[in-house]
């Protein structure tokens, strides 16, 4: 029974602990139940764990809206394993689950980068391995650890170095422009849908900046929401040819993401996005998307302060409803676009809209100008963005990240979910010019950085020891970071720029790296059979009278006798003419079935020197 | 052509491998977590995919070498009644996990059981040509081997009594004509109490006293009590299916002998006559009842 095997729910129970930012609450109760079984020893039966198994799967998609995604996969896996402990186990049994904990931890690496994480993975793997060794009757002894230092980890190393990746292909994929594609209200943020922000601290990417910059100026762009990303923008003026674009200042940027991010995120405004083999100028009139067949997880990034003008043209639409166009130019009937934009943040400001990470449930931009006066990000840049569209000015909102944490130990900024913003660009001319609505109404937001700022609201609703503790846990927090940090460059370091300078140093061709794995494999297999020939056979089954028979009968062929299928009168009977051997033999016949203790050591030796 | 596939791969003392169901399983895991790791581009799950392989790769070659590096150090089978179960005594130099045996006579295999036991429905003469010892090791991969073994036993008939058998009586020291007759050992002239200990007789026969005087080995005779024998000729009855008859006689005899009463049989022209226990002469009985 594994029920013994009590590491196997420490593996479960740590992966909970480890991965608690995507395990949804089903998943938590289901672990609950199910250690609470084990370790007071209480049957399920069969059916109550089925019935079980529906209603988590049940609730995740009422928690997802959807049944095919890689965090309900995570969710239902754990879900799954957790109740399969609990069944009477067979053989069968028994190698489900081991598989499925491998399964886990593997498909966990996906989604935790982080050196914990990969402490766990090594930890949990050594543990698996003994039980599957115990579930099979064998034991890990010294030899075992032998054959993993010298052949596991060699051939591991060997194919893990010099196995071909993937060359990088392109990976920028513009999005196109679109015929008759609507400018208005972005289908991706629409104000009454979200009702409340989820707080996390997990972590997006880790950037290395290089040169000094403001904490205010830590705009990293992401996601353009304007589905047509502004080149859909058609005038019925003819657009002015675009001025040189002037820079002030360029800032490097080391970018690691630890999460799949469908666009490419740099400091605002990036000029040029390096990756292991491209280098490609992006203007802000386009994002730069991922695709997640060829997700790019380091690349550098060259930003400026300034920002191209490849709008080929402008279309204004109407977009808004009757009423809300003339709400918003009863509010705000100024068109000046600086005026305009006084004039909102007055109007924000004077009438105490106030910013909250749970505004609740806001229906219209009116219910929200004129009732609520309640909202995060998204809620001030989608208001903004539409006043200014209702203006005619062309506006789009911009998703990424604000802020982010130095740390000091590693020297670059980690940047987390609660750093997420959304902010606001305008057409100005030949410029898309960045305003920040949420710096009118919570200035510290932008000051401190969504993360710090998530942390101060803790503090400031009493949480006493959070502020105490917090101090000395962002210390050790940090250390740890750069730790992960510096980990996860040099495992992510081994890509195919690694291989191609490898190959360079030792002034190999690429082309060698399959004929290299397999001479090396074949040095690895023909040392291991080597060791397993000569050096790793069990010989304690055969019993001693065995092995005594054995020599006798070596002894006796070794004269020139053959004594097979004879009976023991007819071989003394060969034997007469050998007296020495023949008293041997009589000697063993008499050990062998006699009912006197025997020393089989002294007649091994004997036998052996005759 | 699976029959002559499986011919060449008798011919051969390799080693055959061979993944089991699991095995297949843990192959497949292997392939979706190396997948996953490619299509995101995670090097740690790369890594921990790489490490599992590499095991998969360290418990294929234990696996092999559990069976190259195994010898045969001794294999027997002792002849016995169709009523009961044959036993392989089989000792092999390395131990094998999950171990199961076959005996293959000519084209024909039997499934030995794990405690040594096989069963043969049908007497006669039989000698093996093959032995395929496999092993499930880890539970991953079916490895076996063949061994030539050329063993040779009988089986002799059941001991079902389903016809009663008419039997002479004759006086003992009643002569008996017939081309061939099977009679005790008299080697010992002198000696009418001992018999030479022939291979196959109980051990616990033999006479150690005398083995410590003279050097030989030999065992006691049993003396009978009553002055008449039973005598049987099979060929006698022809009106009985021969299987019946056969297995009616071997239960007569095995009772007789058990209860050391004389007795005579013919038996494809032989005679085989028990004036006392001689369990060498019982067993060269039983065998031509088996081929007969």
């Amino acid at each position: 029974m594994l029920r013994k095997f009590r590491g196997l729910y420490l593996i479960i129970l740590g992966f909970c602990i480890l991965l608690s930012d995507y395990l949804k609450a089903p998943t938590y109760i289901l672990v609950g139940i199910t250690l609470i079984a084990v370790t007071f020893n209480i049957q399920i039966k069969s059916y109550w764990r089925s019935l079980l198994s529906i209603i988590i799967f049940i609730s995740y998609y009422l928690i997802y809206g959807k049944v095919f995604d890689p965090e309900i996969g995570l969710n239902f896996l754990v879900s799954v394993l957790s109740i399969k402990v609990l069944e009477e186990e067979e053989r069968r049994d028994q190698f489900m689950i081991f598989y499925g904990l491998l399964l886990l931890i593997g498909a966990g690496s996906l989604f935790e980068k982080t050196l914990p994480y990969a402490s766990y993975t090594i930890l949990s793997l050594g543990y698996l391995i003994s039980v599957f060794y115990r579930i099979n009757h064998s034991i890990m002894n010294r030899e075992f650890s032998l054959k993993f230092v010298f052949f596991v980890i060699p051939v591991s190393a060997l194919i893990f170095l010099l196995a071909p990746r993937m060359s990088e292909l392109s990976s920028f994929n513009p999005v196109k422009a679109q015929e008759g594609a609507v400018v208005g209200y972005t289908t991706d943020v629409r104000i009454s849908e979200l009702e409340s922000l989820q707080q996390s601290s997990r972590k997006m990417f880790d950037a290395k900046i290089s040169g000094k910059i403001s904490p205010n100026a830590l705009y990293w762009r992401g996601n353009i929401l304007d589905f047509n990303d502004g080149w859909n923008w058609v005038d019925r003026h003819r657009v002015e040819s675009p001025k040189e674009p002037h820079s002030l200042s360029t800032v490097r940027q080391e970018i690691f993401l630890y999460e799949f991010h469908d666009y490419f995120i740099g400091l605002d405004t990036i000029q040029t996005l390096t990756t292991q083999r491209f280098q490609i100028p992006l203007s802000t009139a386009q994002t730069a998307r991922q695709l997640k067949s060829r997700f790019i997880a380091r690349y550098e990034v060259s930003s400026a302060d300034f920002t191209d003008s490849e709008v080929r043209s402008i279309e204004r639409r109407n977009f808004l409803s009757e009423k809300e166009t003339q709400l918003i130019l009863k509010l705000f009937p100024e068109r000046e676009l600086k005026t305009l934009l006084q004039n909102v943040q007055q109007y924000f400001q004077k009438n105490q809209f106030s910013y909250s990470y749970n505004p609740g449930r806001i229906q219209s931009l009116s219910l929200f100008l004129n009732e609520k006066k309640i909202g995060f990000c998204s809620h001030y840049a989608s208001a903004l963005g539409l006043i200014l569209r209702a203006h005619g000015y062309p506006a789009r909102l911009v998703s990424g990240y604000m802020g982010g944490r130095y740390n000091q130990f590693g020297e670059f900024y980690e940047v987390t979910q609660n750093d997420a913003h959304v902010w606001v660009e305008y057409y100005d001319q030949d410029r898309w010019m960045r305003v920040d609505p949420t710096l009118w109404i919570a200035p510290s937001r932008i000051e401190l950085g969504g993360e710090l700022y998530s942390l101060s609201l803790q503090s400031t609703r009493g949480n006493l020891l959070s502020s105490y503790f917090s101090k000395y846990y962002l210390l050790v927090s940090d250390w740890i970071s750069q730790w992960n940090y510096d980990f996860y460059f040099w495992l992510d370091s081994f890509d195919y720029q690694f291989q191609l300078n490898f190959f360079e140093r030792l002034k190999l061709n690429k082309k060698m790296t399959f004929p290299i794995i397999i001479i090396g494999l074949v040095v690895i297999m023909l040392v291991y059979y080597f060791y397993q020939f000569f050096f790793s056979h069990k010989k304690e089954r055969a019993s001693p009278y065995s092995v005594v028979w054995i020599e006798l009968n070596k002894k006796i062929h070794h004269f020139g006798f053959s004594i097979d299928h004879l009976t023991i009168a007819e071989t003394r009977e060969i034997l007469r003419s050998k007296p020495e051997l023949l008293v041997l033999f009589d000697e063993v016949i008499l050990a062998l079935y006699g009912s006197s203790k025997v020393d089989w050591k002294s007649l091994l030796r004997r036998i052996k020197k005759f | 052509m699976m029959n002559f596939i499986k011919r060449q791969m008798r011919k051969r003392s390799q080693v055959y491998i061979l993944p089991t169901r699991m095995g297949g399983y843990f192959l497949g895991l292997i392939s979706v977590l190396f997948m996953l790791s490619l299509f995101y581009s995670s090097n740690l799950l790369l890594l921990f995919n790489l490490v599992i392989f590499s095991l998969l790769l360290m418990w294929l070659v234990e696996s092999h070498f559990q069976l190259k590096k195994n010898k045969m150090i001794s294999a027997q089978v002792n002849s016995f009644f169709q009523d009961e179960k044959g036993f392989l005594s089989l000792e092999l130099s390395a131990v094998l996990s999950e171990k199961n045996i076959s005996l293959f006579f000519d084209d024909r295999e039997i499934l030995v059981s794990r405690d040594g036991f096989f069963e043969i429905s049908r007497r006669g003469s039989y000698g093996t040509t093959h032995i395929k010892i496999s092993s499930v090791y880890f539970g991953l991969f079916q490895t076996w081997i063949y061994y030539p073994l050329h063993l040779s036993f009988y089986v002799y008939p059941s001991r079902e009594r389903s016809v009663r058998l008419e039997w002479s009586e004759l006086a003992l020291d009643q002569q008996i004509e017939s081309e061939t007759m099977i009679s005790s050992r008299s080697k010992f002239g002198d000696s009418f109490d001992t018999l030479e200990h022939w291979g196959g007789e109980p051990l616990q026969r033999i006479k150690w006293s005398v083995f410590a005087k003279s050097e030989e080995l030999v065992v006691g005779k049993s003396f009978l009590e009553d002055e008449r024998i039973l005598a049987f000729d099979l060929s006698s009855r022809s009106d009985v299916a021969k299987e019946q008859l056969v297995s009616s006689l071997t239960a007569d005899i095995w009772s007789f002998y058990q209860a050391n009463h004389p007795f005579l049989v013919r038996v494809n022209g032989k005679i085989f006559e028990f004036k006392q226990q001689d369990s060498v002469l019982f067993e060269r009985c039983l065998e031509e009842l088996s081929v007969c």
